[in-house]
C-alpha cells in the first residue's frame, strides 16, 4: 500500500502547484471545490489505508486485544517506502505509517476536509481563496508527510515545510482589524518553531553522531540505552525544539497570539493539527531512540507539563478574548498530553495519544464556533459580543455549551478518556521515574481538571447565558447555517463516538 | 628555475591588484586592477605546474580554466560600468552609492 | 412538535426503566462485560452491567420519580420544553447508568454526566443571575469531589487490579491502598450528595425548575452518593478509618444541615437543607458498618426518594401559582387563609409529605427513620463509639427535623392567631411585602397532569413504610416519636406567638459561602491575572526583547551598508587576512 501512502502525500501538493497555475478569475472560484474534493479524496484514502492497517489479515493482526505489546513508540512500518535519497549524508527517503501515525493522519485528512468544506460557503474578507486553499493543502502534506516519515531528516523537511503556509495564512487571511497585530503574530509563530526546529535538527545530527543512522525504524529497534553525555544533549534539544512546537510552558507564548488571530480555518488546523507535530514527535522519536536519557529529562517535562495545565487554565480565567480563551485552552490541554508523555507509562503514552486526537477534535469545533460567532459579531471580544447568546444564536449557543463540555473531559465525550489514562499514567509511571513527582504532578493536575472546568462554565456564563432583554437579538445574525453544520457534525459525532467507545482507539494502542 | 621567483612575481602583482582595487576610484581601473590578480593567481598556477610536473598538467587546465572566467568576468564588468555611465555620466566608484542603506525607505516590520 | 416527540421519548423512557427493575425484580445477580480493551499491560478497561437487589432497588426508584417529574414537568414548564425534557431525560440515563454499571468507569460516566445534566437543568432560567451562578457552583463543587473520586478508582482499580466493580475485594488489596481508596471515592461522594465541607452547592441549586430539583434530590444526583457507597459497601466496611470519616462527616452534615434548614425562609432552601440533612442520616447508616445500617440505609433512601420528591412538586406547584416559595411572599396569600383552600389537593399531599419527612408515626419516614436508629442502637450497644456517636446525632436532628417541618407547614398553611393579617415574622425580608394584596381569586390546584404526581408520591409516601414487612421496635418507636413532638412543640408556639427568630449565624448558613469565596475564589482570580500578567511582561518580555535585540543589531549593521564597493572589498581582504594570520597561529 505505500502507494497509496506516497499519494496520501502527492495529490494535495500537486493540486496546490495546479491552484497557483490556474489563471486568476476561474481559480478562486473552483478553488474550494477543488480543495473539498481533492482532501475529501484524500480522507478516503486514509481511511482505506487505515483499514488496510489494522484489518484482521493485515500486518497487525488484531485478535481481541492480543497485540503483542511493544515498546513505546516502536514503528512497525506498513505501507513503507524506503529509498537512498541523499547517500553522502546518510538521508533516505523513509515513510511508513503503523497505529500511532495512522490515527493522526485521518485526522488531519478530516480536518483539512472539512475546511475546505467550510470555504465554500464561509470565506475571509481578504478573499484570494485559490492561494488559501493550495497552502491549506500544503499543510495537509507537510504534516501527513510529518506523521508519516520514518527518517530523521525527512521528519525534519516536512516539519518546516507546515511553517511557511501556515505563517502565510496567519499573515495574509487573519484578523481584518489588526494588521500589525496578525503580522506580529506570524512572525512570532514562525520565528519561535524555526528556532524550535532549528534545535531540534543539531539534536537528530547529535543522535546521528551516537548511533550512525537517521533511519528512525533501525533506531526504535536499537536505541540508544546509556544515559549522560551527548546523548542527554541530544534529548535535550529534541524536547526543547519539539516542546516549542505542542507548545509547553513556558516556550507557548507564540500560541495565543497565533491561534487569535489566525482566520477560522487556520486557527483550526493550528490547533487540530500542527500542534500535534510536536507531541507525535515526542513519542515517536525522543522515548524510543533516546529511552535512557529521556527518563532523565521527564520529570522536568512532566512538571512543566502540570504548570502549564495550571498556568494555562488560570490565564483562560482572566482573558476578555473568546479565540484567545480557547486557544490558552489548548496550552492546558497539551500540558496534559506533555504529562503522559513525560510519564513514560503505557497507561500515559496511550492517554496522551488518545488525547492528541480528542483535543484535535473538540478544539477544532471549538474554533469553529469561536469562528462562527467572530463572524457574526465582528470580534471575539467577550464584551463586545455580549451576553445571552442562547437567545441570540441558540444553535450556536449550545453546541458551544457541548462543546465546552468536551473539552473540559466530561466522561462520556471525547476529551475524557485521555486526561483519564494521562493521571492514571501519572498514578504508576514508568519504572525510571520517581514515583512521588508523579504523585504530586497527578495531583496537581486533578485540580487543574477543576481550574479548566471553572473556566469553560466561565465562558458559558458570560457568553451564552444572560438577560436577553438586555442583549437584543442582531436581525442580520442568522443560527447555525447549513454549511456549518455539515462541517462540524462530523466531529460532534466522533466526540460522542470517541467518549462512548473508546477501545476504537485504544486497541490499537499497546504498550510495554 | 627557481620556483620562488615567479611567486614572488605573483605575489607582487596580486598586491598592486588589491592596492588598485581598494584605493582607486575609477571602475575601469579597478576592473583592470581584478584582472591583475587573477593574473598573479594564473601565474602562481603556472608556476606550481611546472614545478609539480604530475603529468596532468592540473595547473594549466586551471590557468585556462580562470582565463575564460576572467574573460566572462570582465564582459559582465565593463557591462555594469557602461550602465553606470550611461546612468550617472561617470564611472566614479566612490560616487556611484545606489546601493547604499536608505533608512527613510525601510518599514519596520518587527 | 418536537417538544411533544421528546415528552413522549422521556416520559417513555422512565416507563422502560420502571419495566427493566419490574422484570429484574428477583432475577439472580449476574453481570456481563460489552467492550473493553487494555491500555496498558494490567489496565483492563470496559464496559460492564450487572444486576442485583440494589440495582433494582435504584432502577425502581428512578424510574418512579423520572416518571412522576415527566409528567409533572408537562404541566409545569412553558418554554424550552425540547431541550429540557431531553436534558432531563438524559439526566435519569445516567442514573441509569450508575445504577447498573459493573465498571468503575461506566459509572464514572454517569456519575458526571449528572453533574453535567444538573448543571444544565439548574440553569434552565439562564436569564436570572442566581441560576446562573447556582448551576455553575454546582458544577464546579461536584467536579472538585469528582477529581478525589478519579483517583479512588485509580487507586482501587490499580490495588484490585481490575476496573470491574464485581472482581474488586477487599482482600485482595493492602490496608493503606483501601483505606486510601475508599477515602478518596469519599471524597466525589462527599461533592455529589452535598455534604460537609462541599455542602453548599446544593440549597444554591434551587433556582432551578422545580421538577428538576425534586429528580436531583429525590432519585439521582445526591442519591448517586449513597448508592455508590452500598454498591463497594464490602470495601468501605474494610476501610475502617473511612468508616470514621464518613461517620464524622455524616453527623456533622446532619445537624449543620437542620440548623440551616431551621433558619431558612424559603420553602425550596428549607427542602434543600433538609435533603442533605436526610442524606446525612443514610450515610450515617452506611458508616455504622453493619448490614442492618445499609438495609436502614437504603430504605431510608426509598422512602425518602418518595417524600421529597413529593415535597418538591408541592414546591413546584406554589411556584408555578404564585410565581416565588419565598414564606414573605406566600404569607401575602396566607393571611387571608387561601392558600389551603384554594390548593386542596396540593396542602394535603404537602402535608403527608411533610408528616412523613417529620417522622409521623406512620408514614413511611418514620419507619426508615427508626431503622437507622435501630441499627445505630445495635452497634452502639455492641460497644462501638461510631454507634453511639450516629445514635445521638440522628436523634438531635430528629427533633430539629420535627421543627422545621412545622415551622414550614404552619407558615406557609396557616393564619397566625396572634398577628392575623400581619405577615409576621418575615416582614424584614421584604418592606414592600404590605403594600398590595395579592389577587387571590386566580389560585387554584394546577392540571391534573401534576397533581397525579403528587397524589402518586403520596400514596408512595404514606405507604413505602409497610413495604419492608412492619417491625417495629416499641422503646425507639416511642422515644423517637416524643423527640418528634420536642421539635415540633417549640414551632407552634412560635408560630402562635407569630415569632420566627433566626440567628444571624444560622441565616448566614455559618458563613462558609462567603469564607470559601474569601479563601478560594478570590486568590484563584488573583492568580489568573497574575498568569496573565506573567505571559505578558514576563515571559512574552523575553520574547519581545529577543525581536528588540534583532531589530537593534540589523540598525547597527545596516549602517555598514554603504554602498561603496571599495569598503567592502576591503573589509573582505582584511578579513581574510586576518583568518589567515588566525591559521598561521593555531597551525603552529
Amino acid at each position: 500500500m505505500s502507494w497509496l501512502l506516497i499519494a496520501l502525500l502527492a495529490v494535495p501538493a500537486l493540486t496546490a502547484a495546479l491552484l497557483w497555475a490556474l489563471p486568476a478569475g476561474t481559480g478562486e472560484r473552483v478553488a474550494a471545490i477543488v480543495g473539498s474534493v481533492i482532501s475529501g479524496l484524500v480522507l478516503i484514502g486514509s481511511g482505506v489505508l487505515w483499514w488496510k492497517l489494522v484489518r484482521p489479515d493485515g500486518p497487525s493482526v488484531l485478535t481481541a486485544g492480543d497485540l503483542p505489546r511493544t515498546l513505546p513508540g516502536k514503528v512497525h512500518g506498513y505501507a513503507e517506502t524506503d529509498v537512498s535519497w541523499i547517500p553522502s549524508l546518510d538521508v533516505r527517503f523513509h515513510l511508513g505509517i503503523d497505529t500511532i501515525s495512522m490515527p493522526l493522519i485521518a485526522l488531519t485528512a478530516l480536518l483539512v476536509f472539512l475546511c475546505c468544506l467550510y470555504s465554500l460557503r464561509i470565506t475571509p474578507r481578504a478573499g484570494r481563496m485559490r492561494s488559501l486553499i493550495a497552502l491549506l493543502l500544503v499543510i495537509e502534506t507537510g504534516v501527513i508527510g510529518t506523521f508519516s516519515a520514518l527518517d530523521l531528516v525527512l521528519f525534519f523537511l516536512f516539519f518546516e515545510v507546515v511553517l511557511i503556509p501556515m505563517w502565510l495564512v496567519i499573515d495574509i487571511w487573519g484578523d481584518d482589524h489588526d494588521r500589525a497585530g496578525r503580522r506580529r503574530a506570524a512572525t512570532t509563530f514562525v520565528l519561535m518553531t524555526v528556532l524550535g526546529s532549528a534545535l531540534m535538527l543539531l539534536g537528530f545530527l547529535l543522535v546521528h553522531r551516537l548511533t550512525g543512522s537517521f533511519d528512525i525504524e533501525y533506531l526504535s529497534s536499537h536505541p540508544w540505552r546509556s544515559s549522560g553525555g551527548t546523548g542527554l544533549k541530544a534529548a535535550l534539544l529534541i524536547a526543547v525544539g519539539l516542546a516549542v512546537k505542542m507548545p509547553l510552558w513556558p516556550l507557548h507564548i507564540w500560541l495565543p497570539d497565533a491561534h487569535a488571530k489566525a482566520p477560522t480555518v487556520g486557527s483550526v488546523l493550528l490547533a487540530g493539527v500542527l500542534l500535534k507535530l510536536g507531541s507525535y514527535g515526542m513519542i515517536r522519536i525522543l522515548l524510543p531512540v533516546l529511552p535512557g536519557d529521556s527518563a532523565t529529562i521527564a520529570p522536568y517535562l512532566g512538571g512543566l507539563s502540570t504548570v502549564a495545565i495550571i498556568a494555562g487554565s488560570l490565564a483562560c480565567l482572566a482573558q476578555t478574548d473568546v479565540k484567545r480563551l480557547i486557544a490558552y485552552s489548548s496550552v492546558g490541554h497539551m500540558g496534559f498530553i506533555g504529562l503522559g508523555i513525560a510519564t513514560m507509562s503505557p497507561e500515559g503514552l496511550t492517554g496522551a495519544l488518545f488525547a492528541n486526537i480528542a483535543h484535535g477534535i473538540i478544539t477544532g469545533l471549538l474554533f469553529f464556533l469561536a469562528g462562527a460567532i467572530k463572524d457574526r459579531h465582528d470580534t471575539s471580544d467577550l464584551r463586545a459580543i455580549g451576553r445571552a447568546l442562547y437567545a441570540r444564536l441558540p444553535r450556536i449557543g449550545g453546541l458551544l455549551t457541548f462543546a465546552c463540555l468536551a473539552s473540559l473531559g466530561l466522561p462520556g465525550l471525547a476529551g475524557f478518556w485521555g486526561e483519564m489514562l494521562v493521571l492514571l499514567g501519572a498514578y504508576h509511571p514508568g519504572n525510571l521515574l520517581p514515583r512521588t513527582t508523579f504523585l504530586v504532578f497527578m495531583v496537581v493536575a486533578g485540580i487543574g481538571t477543576v481550574l479548566t472546568a471553572a473556566y469553560f462554565l466561565r465562558l458559558v456564563r458570560n457568553l451564552c447565558q444572560g438577560d436577553p432583554a438586555e442583549y437584543p437579538a442582531a436581525a442580520f445574525a442568522v443560527d447555525l447555517s447549513r454549511i456549518e453544520l455539515i462541517a462540524w457534525a462530523p466531529l460532534i459525532v466522533l466526540t460522542v463516538f470517541l467518549g462512548l467507545w473508546p477501545w476504537f482507539l485504544l486497541q490499537y494502542w499497546t504498550f510495554l | 628555475m627557481p620556483l620562488i621567483l615567479p611567486l614572488l612575481l605573483a605575489v607582487l602583482l596580486f598586491c598592486l591588484g588589491v592596492y588598485g582595487v581598494l584605493a582607486r576610484r575609477n571602475a575601469i581601473t579597478i576592473l583592470m586592477s581584478f584582472e591583475l590578480m587573477l593574473n598573479a593567481v594564473n601565474l602562481n598556477l603556472v608556476a606550481f605546474d611546472a614545478w609539480r610536473l604530475d603529468g596532468l598538467a592540473t595547473g594549466q587546465t586551471l590557468a585556462v580554466f580562470v582565463i575564460t572566467l576572467a574573460a566572462a568576468e570582465i564582459g559582465l564588468g565593463l557591462a555594469i560600468v557602461l550602465l553606470l555611465f550611461r546612468g550617472h555620466g561617470h564611472v566614479d566608484a566612490d560616487t556611484a552609492r545606489d546601493l547604499r542603506e536608505q533608512p527613510e525607505l525601510q518599514e519596520n516590520e518587527l | 412538535m418536537i417538544a411533544t416527540a421528546w415528552r413522549v421519548i422521556g416520559v417513555g423512557f422512565s416507563l422502560l426503566v420502571i419495566l427493566t427493575a419490574a422484570l429484574l425484580h428477583g432475577v439472580d445477580p449476574q453481570q456481563a462485560d460489552f467492550a473493553g480493551s487494555y491500555a496498558g499491560i494490567h489496565t483492563y478497561i470496559s464496559f460492564g452491567v450487572r444486576t442485583d437487589d440494589l440495582t433494582v432497588l435504584m432502577l425502581a426508584v428512578v424510574g418512579v420519580v423520572s416518571a412522576c417529574v415527566q409528567v409533572y414537568s408537562i404541566g409545569y414548564l412553558e418554554k424550552r420544553v425540547a431541550s429540557y425534557t431531553a436534558l432531563v431525560t438524559l439526566f435519569t440515563a445516567a442514573m441509569v447508568t450508575v445504577v447498573v454499571s459493573d465498571s468503575l468507569f461506566l459509572l464514572l460516566i454517569g456519575w458526571e454526566v449528572m453533574g453535567a445534566c444538573s448543571y444544565l437543568l439548574i440553569g434552565h432560567y439562564w436569564e436570572r443571575q442566581d441560576a446562573r451562578a447556582g448551576a455553575m457552583k454546582a458544577f464546579l463543587m461536584t467536579r472538585l469531589g469528582d477529581v478525589g473520586f478519579l483517583f479512588g478508582i485509580f487507586v482501587l482499580g490499580v490495588a484490585g487490579d481490575t476496573f470491574r466493580i464485581s472482581d474488586l475485594h477487599a482482600d485482595q488489596m493492602s490496608s493503606p491502598a483501601l483505606t486510601a481508596g475508599t477515602l478518596l471515592l469519599l471524597v466525589g461522594v462527599v461533592g455529589k450528595s452535598a455534604q460537609v465541607p462541599l455542602q453548599t452547592w446544593l440549597p444554591d441549586a434551587m433556582p432551578g425548575p422545580s421538577p428538576v430539583s425534586a429528580l436531583i434530590h429525590a432519585a439521582t444526583m445526591v442519591a448517586a452518593g449513597v448508592f455508590v457507597i452500598a454498591r463497594l459497601f464490602d470495601l468501605f466496611t474494610a476501610a475502617d478509618a473511612t468508616l470514621t470519616v464518613l461517620a464524622i462527616v455524616a453527623c456533622v452534615t446532619m445537624v449543620f444541615a437542620a440548623l440551616c434548614a431551621m433558619a431558612a425562609v424559603e420553602v425550596k432552601r428549607v427542602l434543600a437543607w433538609s435533603t442533605v440533612s436526610q442524606l446525612a442520616i443514610m450515610f450515617a447508616g452506611l458508616s455504622l458498618g453493619t448490614r442492618d445500617g445499609r438495609h436502614a440505609a437504603l430504605f431510608h433512601l426509598l422512602t425518602h426518594a418518595a417524600f421529597k420528591g413529593l415535597l418538591f412538586l408541592c414546591a413546584g406547584v406554589l411556584l408555578h401559582q404564585v410565581g416565588s416559595a419565598a414564606f414573605v411572599v406566600l404569607r401575602r396569600y396566607t393571611r387571608r387563609g387561601v392558600l389551603r383552600k384554594a390548593m386542596p389537593v396540593t396542602f394535603v399531599t404537602m402535608t403527608i409529605g411533610l408528616g412523613a419527612l417529620a417522622g409521623v408515626p406512620g408514614l413511611a419516614g418514620f419507619f426508615s427513620k427508626d431503622s437507622v436508629v435501630e441499627a445505630a442502637w445495635d452497634h452502639a450497644r455492641d460497644g462501638s463509639t461510631v454507634g453511639w456517636v450516629v445514635l445521638v446525632s440522628v436523634c438531635l436532628t430528629a427533633v430539629m427535623t420535627a421543627f422545621y417541618c412545622v415551622r414550614l407547614w404552619l407558615w406557609v398553611f396557616f393564619r397566625t392567631p396572634a398577628l392575623a393579617g400581619a405577615l409576621g415574622a418575615f416582614e424584614a425580608d421584604d418592606p414592600m411585602a404590605d403594600l398590595e394584596d395579592p389577587d387571590t381569586s386566580k389560585l387554584h390546584d394546577g392540571s391534573w397532569l401534576m397533581l397525579a404526581p403528587l397524589i402518586l408520591l403520596a400514596i408512595a409516601a404514606a405507604g413505602l413504610g409497610y413495604a419492608d414487612g412492619v417491625h417495629i421496635d416499641w422503646p425507639i418507636a416511642l422515644v423517637t416519636t416524643v423527640l418528634a413532638l420536642f421539635g415540633a412543640l417549640p414551632a407552634y408556639s412560635l408560630w402562635q406567638r407569630g415569632a420566627d427568630p433566626r440567628p444571624v449565624l444560622l441565616e448566614r448558613e455559618f458563613g462558609v459561602d462567603s469564607a470559601y469565596q474569601r479563601l478560594f475564589v478570590v486568590p484563584v482570580q488573583w492568580f489568573a491575572k497574575l498568569a496573565v500578567g506573567g505571559d505578558r511582561d514576563v515571559i512574552g518580555g523575553y520574547v519581545r526583547a529577543a525581536g528588540k535585540a534583532g531589530t537593534l543589531a540589523s540598525e547597527g549593521f545596516r549602517r555598514l551598508q554603504t554602498g561603496n564597493v571599495q569598503t567592502y572589498l576591503t573589509a573582505a581582504v582584511v578579513g581574510v587576512v586576518a583568518l589567515a594570520i588566525l591559521a598561521g597561529v593555531i597551525g603552529s
